[in-house]
């Protein structure tokens, strides 16, 4: 029978925590310190907002969003932007995922050059670079998208699309497209880089490809939902 | 004595394939909504490429470079950058001052559900109505906020309190409040419930049940997920200066109007390199404060 030496036993035991330790306490310092700084940076004030001139202010505001505005008219017209609002968002999120899917598998680090799917390729140091490169490429282009927010998408679309019957419901639709596929592609990301490293690897030992080893875990319609949520959210801004 | 008859063997035939509509009324449907959006947002892939598109594309592109790194401009954008990172922080703490007290309250499982609650609630309705009145409430709030884009927040708190960085803050603060108090509510209701009935068992408080049992395993992802909101402050902090919200938004849409491209990339390259270091800056965080739970 085997016997657990009392050295195994104390190195199984986990280490205790302890809250007051000097990092916690620098981390702590250093978030207090950020929130002092941001807080005279803003100018924050809830004397501001709450009393004076600001109230008043926002009591006219709210006195005058009502009564609602409910004649047939109107109603008629917001129902129209209403599915157009719903349009963008549809149209925006599939081309976004298209957008997404054709970038992501060469942005997932253990489909293009690390992992178990490529342990045998040690021997061809020029393929790996190559694929490096392609990896480096395409999540730099990710980046880039995601760094641009949607409005000024949409004023560059508007620019390039112009406006009158070239309205700004096309523009609006790429916008979403191009500022949303990085959107994807971080829930893909995680998943493709992460998420069934074993699973990817035993269906590789059965001979698929990287990319069908990990398409064969489908976690698409979560992705999907998730980023047209988003889309929903931003289309009337924009 | 119960006699026991041999059992039927198995079957040797594969399971028939169940038939069923779903997929193909759902294809359609989802075929004719995308016709249908396709005609109204009057989609046309091809004008991008035509004449006049390539040519304003070609006119956006040509005046982006060289990008203007003139000091005259770059001096203009210390503060702005400055005020950008300061909003996105004071909101997301605005966002979480506001969104967790409303997420707790809008956790099913802490106001009026679930084996914390049972005791307590028995016998009395007009409480569980309370308790159920005020869950609802939370709820109503946090879809409220959310459900108005912080830009429209925006447009409204610079006409209430004027502009600068402050309506700034407060438009990510109730518009991710909204976000954050939906997500943590959920958390919380996801929680393994072993814990906090065996706490319940020993006699501890609500407070002390939410404090060792609920926090401790709802922490990681809340903390993951704060941080995670506080990347999408600085993108979103960075175009609120369009409507007068102060931070780099507002020399944003000045380039922009005023086609100036080389400013405009040179803009976006600043916000790029911005949103990148949070990115980094919230990992090293993330690590730090989660890494040593996980390990």
């Amino acid at each position: 029978m085997a016997k657990t030496t009392p050295q195994a036993a104390h190195i199984a035991l986990p280490r205790r925590q302890d809250l007051l330790s000097i990092s916690n306490l620098m981390i702590l310092g250093g978030f207090f310190a950020l929130m002092a700084w941001s807080y005279v940076g803003t100018e924050f004030s809830m004397r501001g907002l709450l009393g004076g001139e600001s109230a008043a202010q926002i009591w006219t505001y709210i006195k005058r969003l009502y009564p609602p505005d409910l004649s047939q008219e109107f109603l008629l017209k917001t129902g129209y932007w209403t599915i157009e609002t719903f349009a963008m968002s549809f149209l925006g999120t599939i081309l976004a995922v298209v957008i997404a899917l054709a970038l992501v598998f060469l942005s997932s680090r253990n489909l293009m050059f690390t992992g178990l799917l490529f342990e045998m390729e040690g021997r061809r140091p020029w393929v790996r670079a190559f694929r490096t490169g392609l990896y480096l490429g395409a999540k730099s282009t990710l980046n880039i998208l995601r760094t641009v927010p949607h409005i000024v998408w949409a004023l560059i679309l508007v620019f390039a699309v112009g406006l009158g019957r070239r309205r700004p419901a096309p523009p609006g639709c790429k916008s979403f497209s191009t500022a949303s596929s990085p959107r994807s592609f971080r829930i893909l990301r995680p998943t493709l880089s992460t998420g069934g490293r074993s699973t990817s690897g035993r269906r590789s030992s059965w001979g698929m490809s990287g990319p069908a080893a990990w398409a064969s875990r489908s976690r698409l319609p979560s992705v999907s939902s998730w980023n047209t949520a988003c889309s929903r959210c931003f289309s009337p801004s924009i | 004595m119960p006699s026991y008859a041999p059992s039927a063997p198995a079957s040797l035939a594969l399971p028939a394939r169940r038939s069923s509509y779903f997929p193909i009324v759902f294809s359609s449907l989802f075929l004719l909504t995308f016709a249908g959006s396709y005609k109204l947002a009057q989609v046309q892939p091809l004008l991008l490429f035509e004449a006049e598109g390539r040519r304003n594309i070609w006119k956006f592109v040509a005046g982006m470079f060289p990008p203007d790194l003139s000091w005259s401009f770059l001096s203009l954008l210390g503060r702005p950058i400055l005020e950008t990172i300061q909003i996105s922080i004071m909101g997301t703490v605005v966002a979480v001052a506001i969104g967790f007290p409303l997420g707790l309250l809008a956790t099913s499982s802490l106001t009026f559900k679930g084996i914390l609650n049972e005791r307590e609630l028995a016998g009395s309705r007009p409480r569980a109505m309370l308790r159920k009145g005020s869950y609802l409430l939370a709820r109503a709030a946090l879809s409220l906020f959310r459900t108005i884009p912080e830009f429209v927040w925006a447009f409204m708190f610079v006409r209430a309190v004027g502009l600068g960085p402050f309506p700034g803050v407060l438009a990510i603060g109730i518009a991710y409040a909204g976000m954050l108090g939906k997500v943590y509510s959920e958390m919380l209701e996801h929680v393994n419930p072993g814990p906090l009935e065996a706490l319940q068992a020993t006699g501890a408080s609500k407070l002390a049940i939410i404090v060792y049992g609920l926090m401790p395993q709802a922490l990681p992802n809340v903390v993951s997920y704060t941080l995670y909101r506080w990347e999408c402050a600085v993108r979103a902090s960075a175009i609120l200066g369009f409507v007068g919200a102060g931070g780099i938004g507002q020399q944003l849409e000045i380039s922009m109007r005023m086609f100036d491209f080389s400013q405009v990339i040179t803009l976006v390259a600043i916000l790029f390199v911005m949103v990148a270091g949070v990115d980094a800056l919230s990992a090293r965080a993330r690590r730090a404060i989660l890494g040593r739970q996980r390990v």
